[in-house]
């Protein structure tokens, strides 16, 4: 292995996204199948899901970039404005994939107009999730660079490059902090899976981000405040009892999802629609945070404490360099992870390859076992952090 | 080896449909052989060997059958005083039809292609190129049909394709046309599968066969509730009025008036206007095992019974219903518009494809 390591990487950093990194906590054979042979699934004239991704992106960046430009913020434009807005940003973002304007084929071209319609009900979505609380988005497809260093040698290993789609901040002194990532199918982000680095986008990013901002507001006492993911899709409503309430139904389909800080003003900041007095609600609509009768959060708030969200950016930071030296020591070993309903190998396209079969003898996976509630995870994280001082 | 009873009376039966399930190893294409050597020696009603089909799951099966068969003809033939038409016999079981099923079909359609205009020559798709053809045809009709201006064809693509995934609205397909195709006549199929939409007007949808279902379905049930509540009532002393007695009266009155309104109108009304009062049992003449009982049976049919039948089968008015039914009929009717179109494409694509392989 050590020759294949040799023969890939010369100088010995690992450079790219972090999704190299949390793939290679996946399955290391996965990772090295990726990058390192380079493996492609043949290639099709239609639309890959990376070029939906590039389109929602864009659209989203060039809406906002128009109606900064124009000095007007998220909450304030009325719904004429908007789709006009919308569609010069569409028309603009075709023009310049040049992909799309060469699709022949209609069902490709009924998934474009589909896509339309799509953006045309997050940009809804994101503008109604914005007026509820106090953030406005700031900045767009902000490109962050980050060097990864060995905890123990200080040596460079990683040097990670990345697109944070959605940077959030608050007007107050104190600068709240929130990122939003743009995925095209659902996720969460789980503090267990963030222990064994299956999940490390959002925290890197959020511990890129500030250290970045410090630079730009000196004077601000920044601090993270929300790290979430948002699902750019058109969903169905189940109809439930009644049809009452159906776009707040709607509301609750796209909420994001993620981790948040549990401080009383970062999560008002959030959703200010949240709280005990007449006309506010117990359960947020449009991040996963709710209250009890006594105002005290419930538990199916993803909320930790400003430190604890600290620790999870260090932890995270740290995984990464321990990542990136087990890539440069060639350890490309198959052995696939499973993490209660997270198996590696489910939507694997190299299963041909590695023939991986828990019932032959010389094949392990490696079960992860949960750790348990949000304070036991933190407590693993910084008896990690601790250790390596 | 004698027959038992069962088994002979399996031999002996005549001009009947005959189901026999039986263990394995305990005899049963013993007494198949059986049946047909006696049906062949018959002298009454005899039958030529060759004018029996045998169908089998395997070539294993059909080779043994044949032979079990054969052996006992031999026999019959070289008893003394055989008939000529026994002795043919043997020479006719070689052409006798005990084949695996795949074997009896292609058997058909290459003596009878004329009848449903195929190529005599014809090869059996493998599957992976069966899927291949599959996967092409159902991509060049959705093509087609998503040009069109075809616009309850748009609804189902809008309720069946989500981002760039097709695959829902694919399986739907596919699935419809496996059913469809195993049916003789498959179009028939087709048009028969939406005879359930077929109502043009609310009243029409009252009397439908669908709510008509419902209405029964749900009355047995609430039938059964009912007889369990009239045997808890019948464990209090008649003079008893506890507050427990009076819920258990009363809302065995009310699901009797469930069960008696006649249309799904009057029924809704009733689901949807039935509370459940607090229960209190001060001064009840049940014993505590008996009210435990009494208990469960009412928390039962409240929660388990009452409140999810009106919320799965009574939560939408008549009107609403009517609606939602004249919708979602626009998208089965485009679905199944668009399977017999892909019926036809797909039998199209594989003719086309026996004949490309001739000309090669």
């Amino acid at each position: 292995m050590l020759a294949v390591n040799e023969a890939f990487n010369e100088d010995e950093t690992v450079s790219g996204s972090v999704s190299r990194f949390e793939l290679y906590n996946e399955c290391a054979y996965k990772y090295f199948l990726t990058y390192i042979m380079k493996l492609q699934e043949r290639e099709k004239f239609e639309l890959s899901s990376m070029d939906m991704g590039n389109f929602y992106h864009e659209a989203i960046q060039r809406y906002s970039d128009s109606l900064k430009s124009d000095g007007k913020k998220w909450k304030e434009v009325s719904l004429e404005e908007r789709e006009a807005y919308i569609d010069t940003a569409i028309n603009q973002t075709f023009e310049s994939m040049s992909k799309v304007s060469t699709l022949e084929d209609s069902t490709q071209k009924y998934i474009v107009e589909s896509m339309k319609d799509t953006l045309r009900h997050s940009v809804d979505i994101i503008t109604t999730q914005v007026s509820r609380g106090e953030f406005e988005p700031s900045i767009f497809e902000e490109k962050i660079e980050a060097e990864i260093r060995n905890y123990d040698t200080n040596e460079l290993v990683a040097y990670l490059k990345g697109k944070v789609d959605r940077i959030d901040l608050t007007d107050s002194d104190d600068m709240a902090v929130r990122i939003i990532d743009y995925k095209s199918s659902g996720h969460k982000l789980d503090l267990e899976e963030c222990f064994y680095g299956l999940s490390m986008q959002l925290p890197i990013y959020m511990g890129v981000v500030l250290e970045k901002l410090k630079e730009k507001y000196p004077n601000a006492t920044l601090h993270p405040s929300a790290m979430l993911y948002y699902e750019m899709a058109n969903k169905f409503v189940e109809r439930g009892d009644t049809l009452a309430g159906t776009n707040e139904e709607r509301l609750k389909l796209s909420r994001m999802e993620g981790l948040l800080s549990s401080e009383k003003v970062d999560l008002e900041a959030n959703d200010a629609t949240v709280g005990l007095e007449d006309g506010q609600t117990k359960k947020s609509s449009i991040i996963p945070y709710g209250i009890k009768t006594d105002g005290e959060i419930d538990a199916s708030t993803n909320a930790v404490s400003l430190e604890s969200i600290n620790t999870v950016l260090d932890y995270s930071r740290y995984y990464a360099a321990k990542t990136a030296q087990k890539i440069i020591d060639g350890d490309f070993n198959c052995s696939p992870a499973k993490f209660g309903k997270f198996d590696s190998c489910k939507y694997c396209s190299f299963k041909s390859i590695c023939n991986f079969n828990e019932n032959e003898e010389e094949f392990q996976a490696r079960n992860l076992s949960s750790i348990g509630n949000k304070e036991a995870v933190i407590e693993m994280m910084k008896e990690s952090l601790d250790s390596k001082e | 080896m004698g027959l038992t009873n069962e088994q002979e009376s399996v031999r002996d039966t005549r001009n009947k449909n005959m189901l026999v399930s039986a263990a394995a190893g305990s005899g049963k294409t013993f007494v198949l052989v059986q049946r047909i050597i006696s049906q062949i020696l018959d002298e009454k009603n005899p039958i030529d060997v060759d004018r029996i089909l045998v169908v089998t799951f395997t070539n294993a099966a059909a080779a043994e059958m044949k032979d079990r068969i054969r052996q006992a003809i031999d026999k019959a033939v070289s008893e003394k005083g055989a008939s000529k038409r026994i002795k043919t016999q043997a020479t006719l079981i070689h052409s006798a039809h005990i084949r695996t099923i795949d074997s009896f079909c292609s058997w058909i359609v290459k003596n009878y292609f004329y009848e449903i205009d195929q190529e005599p020559s014809f090869r059996i798709g493998t599957t992976g190129e069966l899927k291949m053809l599959k996967d092409e045809v159902f991509k060049d009709l959705l093509s087609r049909y998503l040009e069109s201006d075809n616009q309850d064809f748009k609804l189902l693509a809008d309720a069946y394709i989500s981002g760039r995934k097709i695959d829902s609205l694919k399986e739907a397909v596919f699935a419809l046309n496996n059913k469809a195709s195993s049916f003789p006549w498959p179009m028939e199929w087709y048009q028969n599968a939406l005879r359930i939409y077929d109502i043009n007007s609310i009243d029409e949808l009252e009397q439908a066969d669908f709510i008509q279902e419902i209405n029964k379905y749900t009355d047995m049930i609430l039938d059964i509730i009912a007889g369990r509540i009239k045997r808890i009532l019948d464990l209090y002393d008649s003079d008893c009025t506890s507050k427990d007695k009076t819920i258990f009266s009363n809302e065995l009155a009310y699901i009797q008036g469930i069960i008696d309104a006649k249309t799904y109108t009057e029924k809704r009304e009733r689901y949807s206007g039935m509370v459940f009062e607090r229960f209190a049992s001060k001064g009840t003449s049940l014993n505590d095992d008996e009210l435990a009982r009494a208990k469960e049976l009412r928390n039962l049919y409240r929660d388990d019974v009452i409140k999810p039948i009106r919320e799965k089968y009574f939560s939408m008015d008549i009107e609403e219903l009517y609606d939602c039914i004249t919708f979602v009929k626009r998208q089965a009717t485009a679905l199944i518009d668009f399977t017999m179109e892909y019926t036809k494409a797909l039998l199209l694509a594989k003719e086309k494809k026996i004949f490309t392989t001739l000309m090669i």
